[in-house]
């Protein structure tokens, strides 16, 4: 099970300082993303991550190839606008620019491990098909120093959640010649926990086939959600400061966007997996009765959970974000324990666990506010019953 | 064959070495006969006329894959030369004479002795063990292509529109599907999933085999009529093995059924992998 990071330059103090403590190795790394960085920063932030002994992935952000923003597209591996015609690349083109991309993260970042790019595809098309199967061969031929290489397959939840259509892409997918493919998949309606449960059943049986198939599977974009996902195999998650960077969407590829509107400080609850604000749990403390029911903790969570008043706490953002990414690590990072043949119940009673953390809070009056699992919860639980039900011999095979 | 064809005594004159010829089959790109030596040993000589093994062509692949694949479940390759035979270009192929039936002939409707079934599975296994490390799909693995000899050796014979992976495909991209023997094909080649054809889609055509060596029947097209069978192949799953025929063990069945998922991604990817769910089965329980 490994663990990586994935945030822009701004966010480089705080990667050095989770790296630390995790104690870099192979299970932890950064996804360096050009979305925040230019290239001097990228390569920068690179070193750094290596001096810290951590994994080093770049993440090239094709999820849109016309993209007009400004920093995604002043990397040197961006294709000229002519090379991509209306619709896909011509032959030619896709092998260049899958070559350059790889020669990028080779030669100048010098990656643990390379990341192919991917476009995103909200419906099958056999043209998208091809040219990433092209990047797949690319990559299997490429000068690369004995690295690993992924596929990076973007793809909505129309694709999804039509079995024949996801049924063809997981059967090519299945034959692409890479060691692994870097996912990532927007929610239904926009949701950070999806309650869409033939969605997240397709994604199982969909990853279950991939990890069969020995393709190694690498979440990005990932919360909470993804922990039920080590059901089917997957290996790595990565996720970041900003829920943006923790729920893909393609969108913010498109165009540089204003800064990130949420302000607030959360407080990740990982025995719920829900999101609670500092006055929510003033309230749980003053009127609830409810001290000592919030955590697992983490070294910055002690000031929060152990002040009179949380909202008064020391508790900035990079304490916030800090706590999340260690507990999601703590939570991801356990499953190691489990044999992978066996992660399935494992995923199955971390959920129920933390329904049942729900429940105690429902009990006690406690108002769960916007970022709850609560109704999330139960569909987990449902999904992943029917998982095992469906799949019991090829779980056994894992 | 309607292409030409020479008469027996003018290919009998131009092998030389030969005391007696038998033609024993005629596809669509060649004609096999059996054929004694001068010193009583018997071969299989196989005739291509020239033009049909272009670079590139079905032929052309058909050959290179008996030359490439080796061991007991194959027919020994021996050689192969270019002849004129009245006036027109061969290429003579000569390989082991497989003293047998076919598994067709063998099963001929009637279920097989399980310890036969079980021993039939191995060989299978095997001989697509040696297809996948070629890099090859043999794409028509049916009864007719699979030869029972003495001693119940199994071998796989019939080349003839396997697919090599490295290689471009010889179907137009337009054409509605690959060439396949539809009783026996996987829903990708019904499909025409090109890109979706690997192994596991002989490991689907080798779970019918099974199935129907365990029954007596093709669960596919038995008692259906024909136009109903691509349909069929994609939709209509096989009635549970271990029930139509309770005496198989139940990881057998289980076996069976994982290899003709309609899904190729849900089938064992790999012959490797197969292979182990297939060591597992507890044969004793019987
Ligand atoms: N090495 C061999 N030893 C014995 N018999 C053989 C051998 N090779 C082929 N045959 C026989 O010749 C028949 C035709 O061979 P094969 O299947 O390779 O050709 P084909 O072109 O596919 O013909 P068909 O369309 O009849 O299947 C086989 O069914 C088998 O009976
Ligand atoms: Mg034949």
């Amino acid at each position: 099970m490994r663990f990586f990071l994935q945030m822009g330059y701004g966010m480089l103090s705080m990667n050095r300082d989770l790296l630390t403590r995790y104690a870099a190795g192979a299970d932890a790394g950064v996804i360096v993303w050009p979305r925040t960085t230019d290239p001097q920063q990228a390569l920068s932030h690179a070193q750094d991550v290596h001096r810290l002994r951590g994994s080093v992935l770049f993440d090239s952000c094709f999820y849109a190839p016309r993209s007009e923003h400004a920093r995604i597209t002043s990397f040197p591996y961006w294709p000229s606008a002519d090379a991509y015609d209306t619709t896909e690349f011509t032959a030619e083109a896709g092998r260049q620019f899958a070559e350059e991309a790889i020669r990028y993260q080779v030669e100048t970042l010098r990656v643990t491990e390379i990341l192919l790019p991917g476009s995103f595809v909200n419906t099958i098309d056999q043209q998208w098909l091809d040219t990433h199967r092209q990047f797949a061969e690319a990559g299997a031929k490429a000068e690369r120093g004995g690295r690993r290489v992924f596929s990076t397959v973007a793809i909505g939840e129309d694709l999804i959640v039509h079995q024949q259509s996801f049924d063809r892409l997981i059967n090519e997918l299945t034959t692409f010649p890479v060691d692994g493919v870097y996912f990532l998949y927007r929610s239904p309606n926009g949701q950070y926990l999806t309650t869409n449960d033939v969605f997240l059943l397709n994604l199982l049986i969909g990853f279950l086939s991939l990890s069969l198939a020995g393709k190694e599977i690498i979440i990005g974009y990932a919360n909470q959600q993804d922990l039920i996902f080590a059901a089917a195999g997957v290996g790595t998650i990565a996720s970041g400061n900003f829920r943006n960077v923790r729920r893909f969407n393609p969108a913010i590829f498109e165009e540089q966007e204003a800064q990130d509107l949420s302000r607030k400080t959360w407080f990740y609850d990982g025995n719920s997996m829900s999101e609670f604000r500092t006055e929510q749990l003033d309230i749980a403390y003053h009127h609830l009765g409810m001290r000592g029911r919030f955590g697992p903790r983490s070294p910055e969570a002690d000031v929060l959970l152990d002040a009179i008043n949380p909202s008064q706490a020391d508790w900035p953002e990079r304490s916030s974000f800090m706590h999340f990414l260690q507990i999601l690590r703590e939570q991801w990072i356990g499953f190691a324990q489990v044999p992978r043949n066996r992660r399935a119940a494992a995923a199955s009673a971390m959920v129920h666990l933390a329904a049942q953390q729900i429940t105690g809070y429902r009990n006690s009056r406690f108002a769960l506010g916007q970022r709850s699992a609560a109704d999330a919860l139960p569909i987990y639980a449902d999904v992943l019953e029917q998982f095992q039900a469906l799949e019991t011999d090829r779980i056994a095979e894992l | 064959m309607n292409r030409f064809e020479p008469a027996q005594t003018s290919v009998q004159m131009a092998l030389t070495g030969f005391r007696s010829l038998a033609k024993i089959g005629a596809g669509s790109q060649k004609i096999v006969f059996r054929a004694e030596r001068n010193d009583g040993n018997v071969c299989a000589v196989k005739l291509y006329p020239v033009d049909t093994v272009q670079r590139g062509s079905r032929a052309e692949r058909e050959i290179q894959a008996i030359t490439a694949v080796t061991g007991p479940q194959f027919a020994t390759f021996h050689g192969m030369r270019r002849l004129p035979i009245e006036g027109v270009e061969f290429v003579v192929i000569e390989e082991e004479f497989i003293d047998g039936d076919t598994l067709k002939s063998r099963m001929s409707g009637t279920p097989l002795p399980i310890s036969f079934v079980r021993h039939l599975g191995g060989q299978l296994l095997e001989a697509l063990r040696v297809i996948e490390a070629c890099r090859l799909v043999h794409r028509d693995i049916k009864p007719d292509n699979v030869m029972i000899s003495s001693a119940d050796r199994v071998v796989v014979i019939d080349f003839g529109i396997v697919r090599h992976l490295d290689e471009s495909s010889l179907t137009a991209t337009w054409a509605p599907r690959g060439p396949m023997t539809l009783a026996y094909a996987a829903p990708e080649q019904v499909s025409n999933d090109k890109a979706a054809i690997a192994i596991r889609t002989d490991l689907y055509a080798m779970g019918l085999v099974l199935y129907e060596a365990a029954t007596g029947f093709n669960p596919i097209t038995t008692g259906v009529s024909r136009d109903t069978i691509p349909g069929r192949i994609l939709t209509h799953s096989p009635e549970e093995l271990a029930r139509v025929r309770p005496d198989v063990p139940a990881e057998f069945s289980r076996f069976v059924h994982r290899l003709v998922e309609k899904q190729a991604h849900r089938r064992p990817q790999t012959v490797q992998a197969a292979r182990q769910l297939f060591d597992r089965i507890q044969w004793s329980s019987l």
